[in-house]
């Protein structure tokens, strides 16, 4: 089983630094953070690198996520995970109404008009009222066995970014695929061969957004507090950056990008920097790594077509 | 049982690109489709495919107007189409260009695609057999794993005849396909055709090379500036007076 | 009501002197420069920390141009590695506007910039009206009326005009196309630095604002179709009424949505693009 080698040695190393950091309540605030970022990435890479949509909002929807969920649970006492099956269903519905109006722009349109979305989210979380607790944010958000733990935070999160890698594997190596690559780049050939392309395209978007908003559900619950900055424009765009970065045409580069990117910001000396260090590895990912450190090209996910034509 | 197009009207900013042209396709019959550049033979196949909204006038797919239908539900209808500048992915190996057109007959989507489930396995080996029984048809076997971008345009027309075949549709509008081919393509893509209609399809064949719509095709329309000019056999056209000197007079 | 649309013309007069910059780089460069946010928060910053106006004023324009210069260097860059797209050089602006916004909280502090140029506003016809107004529409009508003569009537504005028709016909107007982009990329950052001047003397300016300007800006320049400079500035002072409306008379704390939600809904509804989609095959 070709696809279950990355999720494994995600998981494999998980493990192993678990090992190593037990006891280390640093380190394991920095293997939290750096798989939120994992995950947030992974949802960047699915919907750039397979259904071509560039969003520059994907926190919005790890925030949709994690305020639908911190809500539902201080606010009417709802079990934690069901918060958690909210958490992604909001952003996934949300991702999917906003791609299906999106999706027919031309690239450039589409990111800019994911940018303003994530202007408009979190303007209504600043403005929530008592909904979403204004500029201060939602404090005493329950954290459920294991989340309430260091370590039960490390494997979860990890555990949850070897799944997300399997279904990226997947999405990248099967025919829906390879229809949906070809729907992106483009869309007129596509539709004669009978692909409804905004369907398709958003359903990915859907997805995608699925995974940041399980993203958000991890960062509130294992946090305890949220605030409307918490996952803001500056991780929608280290989100993007650690995707280019690593590779977003390969279903484990995102993951790469954020283990550099989050273990680099750890050296940097004020967190006031970060929009700067940000800014400047998107700029060094585009002109220096157009394919990302995997340096993965778009169709390169070992396609079924190999086997027979060497038998 | 036929498709259709009758008294098409279609404008583009103040050119009337079609002014009333009608084109008929049998299944089981080619029907070459020939008229000097800029008659609207593209244009037509845009409007039977719903690739081109139309002012005037009806195409009946099957007896049924097609009003409305967009261009993906036509082929989700049994329409296909190339186009006369071949559409590739440049990035995706010819297999994977060609296999795009399994989508129509497998019902994985992305839920299915992501679990992996037996169905999609299945429909997934099914595609390399479909794929790789296509390649062969059309001499496309050597070049499979090459990407869209590396291989000439003469085979990628090739690649697009292979691509619209495997979407096993009831209908083919094949634009040019032969442009730029030589002897052997050429003879490979006329049995082909040939093919395709022994096996029950309506084929619609544009093409300049009246020789090779004379040889291949069943009945011959003939446009010219957007109108329907005559229709009719391959002998009668080429005795057709008006069309020798609007056209072939020129070619032929 | 009209005191609201007077002060959404002071402001959208400042989003009119950003906008004018981002359609120039679309003629000539193919792509947005969404740093140009940036450039007006390093440059209104950079004014505010001077003594006097003067001083403040050059030393904006220098950041500016330097900010600039830096794009500049970014574009030439990417279009040398192969980038064609808009999309390349676009999403390093990105970068670059989010790297400003942090350089200008580290070196000015979080602090917002704010001095008023007239303590007491005039009165014409029972309105009141702060006399920044003037300042600023004299701002926009000069650049306007300075980068309109350039286009039409010196060889510079016809190279950028074909510049933007085609780079090969620019060429031979004797104007390296990748020289002409730099200037454009570089009056950008002169021109946002202005701006974020006249934002620090109008209604004040922090560090945080970049990206707001920018979404105004694209908004300015979309709204009445990326044509050019004059549709631009209408399009500027469109999105400022529309904003000092929507502060005024929306339901509390909205008011700031109310452009972002508007350019939002004209990207959305797709009349306009930047690039054809409809592509006929």
């Amino acid at each position: 089983m070709k696809s279950l080698l990355w999720p494994t040695v995600v998981l494999v190393g998980a493990g192993l630094a678990l090992v190593l950091i037990q006891s280390d309540p640093s380190s394991l605030e920095l293997s939290r953070v750096a798989g939120i970022y994992a995950l947030l990435a992974l949802s960047v890479g699915i919907s750039y690198g397979q259904a071509g949509i560039l969003s520059l909002g994907q926190a919005a929807f790890a925030s949709v996520g994690a305020y639908g969920s911190a809500i539902v649970t201080t606010r009417y006492e709802w079990n934690p995970w069901a918060g958690m099956v909210l958490a992604m269903a909001l952003a996934a519905g949300l991702a999917y109404v906003l791609a299906r109006l999106l999706v027919r722009l031309s690239a450039l349109a589409l990111a800019l008009a994911t940018l303003l979305f994530g202007e408009l989210v979190h303007f209504a979380l600043t403005r929530g009222g008592d909904l979403t607790g204004g500029y201060i944010g939602l404090p005493g958000i329950e954290a459920p066995a294991p989340l309430d733990s260091r370590e039960g935070t490390h494997l979860v999160v990890w555990a949850v970014v070897a799944l997300v890698v399997l279904i990226a594997t997947n999405i990248s190596t099967s025919a829906e695929g390879r229809t949906v690559r070809g729907a992106a780049s483009d869309p007129v050939l596509a539709g004669s061969l009978g692909v409804a392309v905004p369907v398709r395209l958003s359903a990915v978007f859907a997805l995608s957004g699925a995974v940041a908003g399980l993203a958000g559900f991890l960062f509130a619950h294992s946090s305890g507090y949220l605030a409307p900055e918490s996952l803001s424009i500056e991780m929608s765009i280290a989100a993007l950056a650690m995707a280019v970065i690593g590779g977003r045409y390969s279903p484990v580069g995102p993951v790469v990008g954020a283990l550099v990117v989050v273990l680099a910001l750890d050296l940097l000396p004020s967190e006031d920097l970060a929009g700067l260090f940000y800014g400047l590895l998107i700029i060094a990912a585009i002109v220096l790594l157009p394919r990302g450190l995997l340096g993965i090209r778009r169709s390169t996910p070992v396609s079924p077509f190999r086997k027979k034509a060497s038998a | 049982m036929s498709l259709t197009a009758t008294d098409i009207h279609v404008a583009f900013g103040g050119v009337q690109a079609l002014d009333g042209a009608s084109v008929h396709v049998e299944p089981g019959e080619v029907t070459g489709l020939i008229g000097p550049n800029g008659a609207g033979k593209s244009t037509l196949v845009n409007c039977l495919t719903g690739f081109v909204a139309i002012d005037r006038g009806t195409v009946w797919i099957d007896g049924i107007a097609a009003e409305g239908s967009s261009a993906h539900r036509r082929a989700r209808r049994g329409i296909a189409r190339t186009f006369q500048t071949p559409r590739i992915d440049p990035d995706a190996s010819v297999a994977d260009n060609i296999a795009m057109a399994r989508h129509r007959l497998n019902r994985t989507r992305l839920p299915g695609s992501v679990l992996r489930t037996p169905r999609c396995r299945r429909e997934e080996r099914g595609d390399v057999t479909a794929v790789h029984e296509a390649a062969e048809r059309f001499g496309l076997t050597d070049v499979l794993q090459r990407r869209g971008s590396e291989i000439p345009v003469w085979q990628l027309r090739l690649v697009e005849v292979a691509r619209a075949t495997l979407l096993e549709p009831r209908y083919v509008m094949l634009d040019e396909p032969a442009a730029g081919l030589g002897g052997a393509e050429l003879e490979l893509l006329g049995s082909s055709i040939r093919g395709l209609a022994a096996h029950g399809l309506g084929v619609l064949l544009i093409e300049h090379n009246f020789a090779f719509v004379r040889q291949h095709a069943d009945t011959v329309t003939v446009l010219d500036r957007g109108r329907l000019l005559a229709t009719g056999t391959p002998q009668a056209i080429a005795g057709n007076r008006a069309v020798v000197d609007s056209y072939l007079g020129a070619t032929a | 009501m009209i005191e609201f649309v007077v002060q959404g013309l002071a402001l959208g007069a400042l989003y009119a002197l950003i906008a004018i910059p981002l359609s120039l780089v679309w003629l000539t460069a193919h792509t947005l420069d969404l740093a140009i946010g940036g450039y007006a928060v390093m440059g209104g910053m950079a004014f505010a920390t001077a003594s006097d106006r003067s001083t403040g004023l050059a030393l904006a324009l220098g950041v500016g141009a330097l900010c600039g210069l830096v794009s500049a260097a970014l574009f030439v860059t990417l279009r040398r590695l192969g980038a064609t797209d808009p999309m390349a050089p676009g999403l390093v602006s990105v970068g670059v506007l989010i790297a400003l916004g942090s350089l200008a909280q580290a070196i000015f502090g979080i602090d917002p910039a704010f001095q008023a140029n007239f303590e007491v506003p005039i009165e014409i016809g029972g309105v009141r009206i702060n006399p920044q107004v003037f300042l600023n529409f004299a701002a926009v009508a000069v650049i306007l009326g300075l980068i309109v003569v350039v286009l039409r009537y010196t060889g510079l504005g016809r190279a950028m005009r074909a510049s933007a028709a085609s780079p090969a016909d620019a060429s031979l107007v004797g104007i390296g196309v990748s020289r002409l982009q730099s200037l454009v990329f570089v009056l950008g950052g002169m021109l946002g630095a202005l701006a974020g001047a006249l934002l620090v003397m109008t209604s004040g300016l922090s560090f945080e604002f970049g990206l707001g300007l920018t979404l105004s800006a694209i908004g300015a320049v979309i709204l009445f179709g990326l044509r050019g400079p004059v549709t631009a500035v209408l399009g500027g002072l469109t999105i400022g009424v529309v904003e000092a409306l929507g502060s005024g008379y929306a339901p509390a704390g909205i008011g700031p949505a109310v452009p972002v939600l508007f350019v939002f809904i004209v990207l959305a509804s797709g009349v306009f693009d930047f690039d054809d989609r409809t592509v006929r095959p």
